[in-house]
Parts: C-alpha cells; sequence; structure tokens
C-alpha cells in the first residue's frame, strides 16, 4: 500500500506558524516579484479567489476582505518540508519526497494502516505544526484521489484500500482533477465522454495506447490498483540545472546584468556541487517583459561547452558574463535573466580531459566556499561580481522572516 | 539571362551550394545563391560569410551572360523535384522563369551587386594534395573537434604544414586526431599554420569531385582556398592558439593489442546497448588471450561481451565512452587498429598506421 502525505495549504500553514494572527484570517502568499496568487488559505478559496491570480487585477477584492498577504519566503519552506519529510521518515523506510509539500509513502507490512497514519498525522502536527492530510490505496495515482479527498473528510486520511470505496472516489473525481491529466487531455478526454475518473478506469486498452501513449495506459491501470508507477527513493541527478528570476524593476545596464548572471551562475554551481555534479555546458538567456506593448519582446542565449567539466563557481561566473556581453543589447530594457548548466556528469563517473587543469585547489576551495556559506549564511563568500547591493533583485515586500535558518530571524519570545 | 541547363550537373552543383547559404540568417542575401552565366560556363557561388563555394556548372547552353540571385533553398527544390532532362532559365523583370517540359515556375530574384565576392585563388596555390589523401585526413580528423568550445581554436582543425608534409589535428578536450601525409611531389611552398572551421572541410569533403583529382590550396593570414575539379571552397580561419596537442599524446603506452576494427566495433555496439546518460562508459578488461568490454544501466541490466586478443601483458581496465571509441573505428578504414595503453584513468592511444593516432581519454570508473 501507497500514502501519499500532503501538507495542507503548505506555504499558508508555514506563515501561520510563526504568526498565529493568521489563523482563521483569509491568507495569500505570493509567487517571485509578488506577482501572482501561488497559495490560499481554505478561507480564501470560499472565497473564490482563483490560484494563479495576478495580484494587481484583485486587489480590491483583497482588501474588502481583509485578506492577509505574504511574499514567498523559500528559505522558511524549504525547511519547513525537510523537518516534515524528516518526520514521516519515522512512519516508513521508503520516503519519496515528491515535493516540497507532499511524498508517497511505501506502507506494505503495516497491519492497521488507518491507526498507523493517524498516528503519522498527529505526529507530523506535534513536531512540526504542519497540517496533512493522507490518502492511501495501492497505486500512486489512487493515493493521490484519495489524497485529495480527505482533504476534506474530518480526520484528514482516507483509505481506498478497498475497490468499493476506489469506484467511489473515482466517481466523484473530475477528470480534470486527475494526476496525470493536463488540459490538453482532459479536453480530449472530455470530447470522447471520459467526464469522472472512473469513465477512464473502464476505458478500453487499446484506446487509451493510441490516444493516451503508454504513459496514459499506465495511468489507466494504477486507477485500477495495479501499481505502475514506483516510488522514486533516490531522485537520479539533474541532467539540467537552471537558476533564473525576473528582477524587481527592468534593468538595461550591463553593470546590473553581469550582477545577476554572477548570482545566479553561483546559485546554480552550489546546487551541482550538492548533488556531486560537474557540468560542461553553460548557457545564459535575457529577455525582456512579455506583455509590455511598447517595443516587441525580446528573448536571447548563448551556450558554451567547456573543454573539461566541472563544478567551480569562478569557472561559471566567468564565462556566464562572456555570454552575457555576447548577447547583451543595449537598447533593451531586460526583465528577466538565466543561467542554465547542462552536460551534466556524475563525479567520479566523469569523462575525463586531455588538457584537465589540476583540480586539487579548486575543489578545496569550492568545499570551503560551500562550508563557510552553510554555517555563516547564503552569500557570505562569493564572487565579486555578484556585487553588494543588488538592487535589481525580485520584490518580496512582504516577506516573513526565515524563522529556523537565521540566528539573526530568530523569533523574539516576551517572558 | 538566357541559358538551358543539364539539370541533373545543376542539381548536384547546388547540392553543394546549397549546404552554405544559411536558411537561419537574418540577412536575405545570404539565403540566396549567385547565379552568374558567362559564354561557356555558369558559376554557382553561395556564402554565409564565413565559408564561400563557387561551384562551375559547364553542361550548358547559353544564348544570353547575365547575373541574378535567387533563394537557394526554392532554387535547389525546384531543380530536384522536376525530372527534365533540361531546364530553361532566363530572367525577365526581375523575375527567374524556369521551363521544363510541362512546368513553369517564376522565381522573385534579388539585386546582386550587394552579393559578397566569393573569393578565388590568386596566383599559384601553395601545395597541391591528391583528393583522396586530403578526404582521408579530414575524415580522420574532423569529427574530433569541438562544437561550441570555450576555446574557439579547438573548434576547428589545426593544418600545419611543411616543405615537406602536411599534419592536420582536431580535439574537443576529450579526445584527439592526428593525421600526415608526406608530399609526393612539389611539396608545399614554405611553413604555414592554420585552423580551419570544421564545417567547412566537412562542406569540402561532401563537394563532387573525382578521389583520382588534385586539390590546390592556399593558405593566407586569415583565409584558405581549397580547389577541387569545379569546386572552389574559401573560408575564414579560426584565430587563437590551438593546444599543443603534441604534449598528450602518450609516449608511455607499454600495453599494446591489435584488434580487428570491424569486430571491435561490432563488439563495442552490443555492450554500448546497456548504457545511458548516467553510466555512459564501457568497461574494458584487457586480460592473457582475451578482452571484456562490460557496461551497466542502472535498472536495466547489465552487458559483458568478450573477444579473443593476443595479449600477455598485465590485466587492465579502462572505462571509456563507447561512442568516442565508435566514432574513430567509424573512420578506420584499415583491417586492423592497435590500441596501446598503460592504466585507468591514462588515456588510450589508437593507430591504424604510424601517420594516423588518436588518443581518447577515459571516462572516471572510481563509483562506476
Amino acid at each position: 500500500m501507497i500514502a501519499l502525505v500532503d501538507c495542507n495549504n503548505f506555504y499558508v500553514s508555514c506563515e501561520r506558524l510563526f504568526d498565529p494572527t493568521l489563523i482563521g484570517r483569509p491568507t495569500v502568499v505570493l509567487s517571485n516579484n509578488d506577482g501572482c496568487i501561488v497559495a490560499r488559505s481554505e478561507e480564501v478559496k470560499s472565497l473564490g479567489i482563483q490560484m494563479g491570480k495576478p495580484v494587481f487585477q484583485i486587489q480590491s477584492e483583497l482588501r474588502k476582505h481583509k485578506v492577509a498577504i505574504r511574499s514567498s519566503n523559500y528559505t522558511l519552506y524549504a525547511d519547513m518540508s525537510r523537518r516534515v519529510m524528516k518526520t514521516l521518515g519515522r512512519f516508513s523506510p521508503e520516503v519519496e519526497n515528491y515535493s516540497i509539500d507532499e511524498a508517497f509513502l511505501n506502507l506494505d507490512g503495516i497491519s492497521d494502516l488507518a491507526e498507523h497514519c493517524h498516528r503519522m498525522r498527529e505526529e507530523v502536527i506535534r513536531w512540526t505544526g504542519i497540517p496533512v492530510s493522507v490518502g492511501i490505496a495501492p497505486s500512486k495515482t489512487l493515493a493521490k484521489v484519495a489524497n485529495k479527498h480527505a482533504k476534506h473528510t474530518g480526520d484528514g486520511v482516507l483509505s481506498l484500500a478497498d475497490k468499493g470505496d476506489q469506484a467511489k472516489a473515482l466517481r466523484r473525481t473530475s477528470i480534470h482533477d486527475l494526476w496525470g491529466v493536463g488540459r490538453r487531455y482532459a479536453r480530449m478526454l472530455m470530447k470522447n465522454g471520459f467526464k469522472h475518473a472512473l469513465d477512464l478506469r473502464e476505458a478500453d486498452d487499446k484506446w487509451v495506447l493510441k490516444r493516451m501513449t503508454i504513459v496514459g495506459l499506465k495511468m489507466v491501470h494504477e486507477l485500477r490498483g495495479i501499481p505502475c508507477i514506483e516510488l522514486t527513493l533516490k531522485p537520479p541527478p539533474k541532467k539540467s540545472l537552471i537558476k533564473s528570476c525576473s528582477f524587481g524593476r527592468t534593468l538595461s545596464a550591463l553593470g546590473d546584468l553581469e550582477e545577476a548572471v554572477s548570482v545566479y551562475a553561483s546559485g546554480v554551481a552550489e546546487r551541482l556541487r550538492q548533488q556531486d555534479s560537474l557540468a560542461r555546458t553553460i548557457t545564459v538567456f535575457l529577455m525582456t517583459n512579455r506583455f509590455q506593448t511598447e517595443h516587441p519582446h525580446y528573448a536571447t542565449s548563448a551556450t558554451m561547452s567547456f573543454l573539461s567539466s566541472t563544478d567551480d563557481t569562478s569557472v561559471f561566473v566567468q564565462h556566464g558574463l562572456v555570454l552575457l556581453r555576447q548577447i547583451f543589447r543595449r537598447d533593451q530594457r531586460y526583465l528577466k535573466a538565466g543561467v542554465i548548466l547542462d552536460a551534466i556528469e556524475s563525479r567520479g563517473r566523469e569523462q575525463l580531459g586531455l588538457f584537465d587543469p589540476k583540480h586539487e585547489s579548486s575543489a578545496r576551495l569550492m568545499q570551503a566556499m560551500d562550508g563557510v556559506n552553510q554555517q555563516f549564511g547564503a552569500n557570505t563568500i562569493r564572487v565579486g561580481s555578484c556585487g553588494d547591493r543588488q538592487e535589481w533583485k525580485m520584490k518580496r515586500r512582504l516577506l516573513s522572516r526565515r524563522f529556523t535558518t537565521r540566528w539573526d530571524e530568530l523569533l523574539h519570545v516576551q517572558t | 539571362m538566357k541559358l538551358r541547363f543539364n539539370r541533373e550537373e545543376l542539381a548536384e552543383a547546388l547540392g553543394a551550394v546549397c549546404g552554405v547559404a544559411s536558411s537561419r540568417t537574418p540577412k536575405e542575401i545570404l539565403k540566396c545563391v549567385h547565379v552568374e552565366v558567362r559564354s561557356d560556363v555558369v558559376l554557382l557561388s553561395a556564402t554565409d560569410n564565413e565559408i564561400g563555394l563557387r561551384c562551375a556548372v559547364t553542361q550548358v547552353e547559353v544564348d544570353e551572360p547575365g547575373e541574378t540571385l535567387v533563394t537557394a533553398d526554392t532554387l535547389s527544390k525546384i531543380v530536384r523535384e522536376c525530372p527534365d532532362e533540361i531546364l530553361m532559365f532566363e530572367v525577365k523583370d526581375n523575375v527567374l522563369n524556369i521551363r521544363g517540359v510541362g512546368s513553369h515556375f517564376k522565381i522573385n530574384t534579388h539585386t546582386s551587386t550587394d552579393f559578397p565576392t566569393v573569393p578565388d585563388l590568386e596566383g599559384d596555390p601553395d601545395f597541391m594534395i591528391p583528393n583522396e589523401a586530403l578526404a582521408g585526413l579530414i575524415d580522420w580528423t574532423v569529427f574530433a573537434c569541438a562544437k561550441e568550445s570555450t576555446r574557439y581554436a579547438i573548434n576547428g582543425v589545426l593544418w600545419e604544414v611543411t616543405p615537406k608534409q602536411l599534419t592536420m589535428a582536431a580535439t574537443d578536450g576529450r579526445r584527439l586526431s592526428v593525421g600526415k601525409m608526406k608530399f609526393k611531389e612539389g611539396g608545399a611552398k614554405g611553413d604555414s599554420q592554420a585552423i580551419v572551421p570544421g564545417k567547412a572541410l566537412q562542406l569540402f569533403a561532401r563537394l563532387p569531385g573525382d578521389a583520382n583529382s588534385s586539390v590546390a590550396v592556399q593558405i593566407a593570414s586569415n583565409r584558405i582556398i581549397l580547389k577541387v575539379g569545379r569546386s572552389t571552397l574559401s573560408s575564414n580561419l579560426i584565430e587563437g592558439h590551438f593546444p599543443k596537442y603534441q604534449d598528450v599524446v602518450p609516449q608511455d603506452c607499454d600495453r599494446v593489442v591489435e584488434l580487428k576494427t570491424s569486430e571491435f566495433q561490432g563488439k563495442l555496439r552490443q555492450a554500448a546497448l546497456l548504457t545511458n546518460e548516467e553510466s555512459k562508459g564501457v568497461r574494458l578488461s584487457f586480460a592473457k588471450g582475451e578482452l571484456t568490454i562490460a557496461s551497466r544501466a542502472p535498472e536495466q541490466g547489465e552487458a559483458t561481451i568478450s573477444l579473443p586478443i593476443e595479449y600477455a601483458g598485465e590485466t587492465t581496465e579502462i572505462g571509456f565512452n563507447p561512442v568516442f571509441l565508435m566514432d574513430v573505428l567509424r573512420v578506420a578504414d584499415t583491417d586492423k587498429i592497435t590500441f596501446a595503453f598503460k592504466e585507468a584513468n591514462r588515456p588510450g592511444l589508437i593507430k591504424k598506421s604510424e601517420d594516423f593516432l588518436h588518443v581518447v581519454m577515459p571516462v572516471n570508473l572510481t563509483s562506476a
């Protein structure tokens, strides 16, 4: 049996944990640059405010309902997620961290599943303060369905171990809400008379294979309770890494863009080292605001390969800046830039190079830099071209503190 | 301008020049082929401002000389699709009329005055080289040059010319191919060096031409010109310093084995079936009388392929990217190659003859 544990309104729950005045009050969390709504409390959902809505379009509505607004605080959410996952690890030796707020657990061999999951749910909330819902089923896809319905049961746990319960739940699940059915497939399925997940479960295999490929057929088998999608316990190293973000304002000065590319190249290099990999290709891209109408949208990129794979921040920054200068045009106002690392290899299995420089000193430097930054906070040591002020950074006007990861941002309790 | 073409010869020449005319350039003129009609010959030219190619078409009957500029891709497709033996071309009011039996195409032309000049040989060439020998050197080297390296110099093939010999070398930083050819007659005027873009050499290798003919070569400070048969290719040279490749050719490979080229290639292909992005290396284990090639793809399976060899040295394991090995075996036109090595994490040296060597760096096996 598989359980899907999903943190309820995760970002909002994290914010409420450290600001109890938000409890019971409609609350939203905004995307990068405070652009769109990416998380809503139950109160906001019941007001009918849609996910992904640009905040400027509903300012008056938010004011009218006294909705609390927060910028996204990914440092806080990532740390809270780590704590939740660690707690879940006590309830199963096999946990797949599916996303920042979801995990699949293998519960094979556990006799009283419901009791086990209730205990797990209580322990997560006691130890981390984050409410979770648990869906139990024989396959991942059914566990997703179970979890969706669990949110509306009183105790937050729903088991679809029984065939009859599965059918009932699938009948109440719209085809649009099914895991693995995107907008295009949903349209196609609706057109062919599949309104609910139960209709798809009963579909002809040959038809599904023809219209939805083997991936669709696997999904249908999973709906029938035949597990086809295994738990990914150790996620494979990423084959491509990207660091990109919109700026707080449009930029036209090369100096600002150089800072941004240096910061992004440093960030993506750090992630590369975290997964113990090396990269051989770097891409830098720039784009203007696609919604502005004064000038045509302009997007450009440039790529370079190195002679040998590396994980050295200074190499990525140096070549990232070379690429930036190649593609930069003075007459444009850029809203977004990014750095992508490709041709990624695992350290210890890498293709050796004919003209490799001796890596020992670079490896020691990177190790020291990561160690210091981990202990004393991100960017304590950084490449000089990252700059000090970074005035171009994204807007996060309503950012809460990093309560769990920074000494200087700890919550103060007065007695 | 009015003339009749032998369609087959025209299609062959257009096929070559269309490889130069870029379809992805913002400059319309660089998408075009320049057609210059003289009294007994037609010259077709195209350029991307880096590489230029001119092909002469001789099976023509010219009524009226002239010149025009038309989109290369459109012209090439029309000529390819027409089944006629003879095609008639005529330019009237800036429109090129192409007529076959029962077909008539009208293509808008461009002003040819702005078309960049495609350089030709100026005076005597620096040296002549048999077409077949040059093709052999290009084949042996060009696949090993880098595509988008930060060291621009390795995005091309190094030509080192001395009065007696031409050496070509290419590397992408992980492998190196070197080929040499001694001039049999004449030789070169003097010493020179040039880094020629890989694309130019690939285009040259595809040019129609007789294997027994000779290629005239002229190297200037920033340009190389190669003339073979009725085609002349010019290319800008790549600036920069080519790495000192001689330093990375291993001199201490004390373990040498002779392998049958096609057998080794076949076995590698089998082993490569069970490699993937993550485990792209194959493990070559050289032992007394036997070479074992092992591969493993996580969550898929593994392969062990062996072949008998004449080897009496110490048992040695080295990991290689099978694609790199197959690439060089594909261009090795000899029945056998020698494979020399020393130990894991040290380069392997493959030779098809004393003048054609290939150095390939291994894949680290420490955590495989």
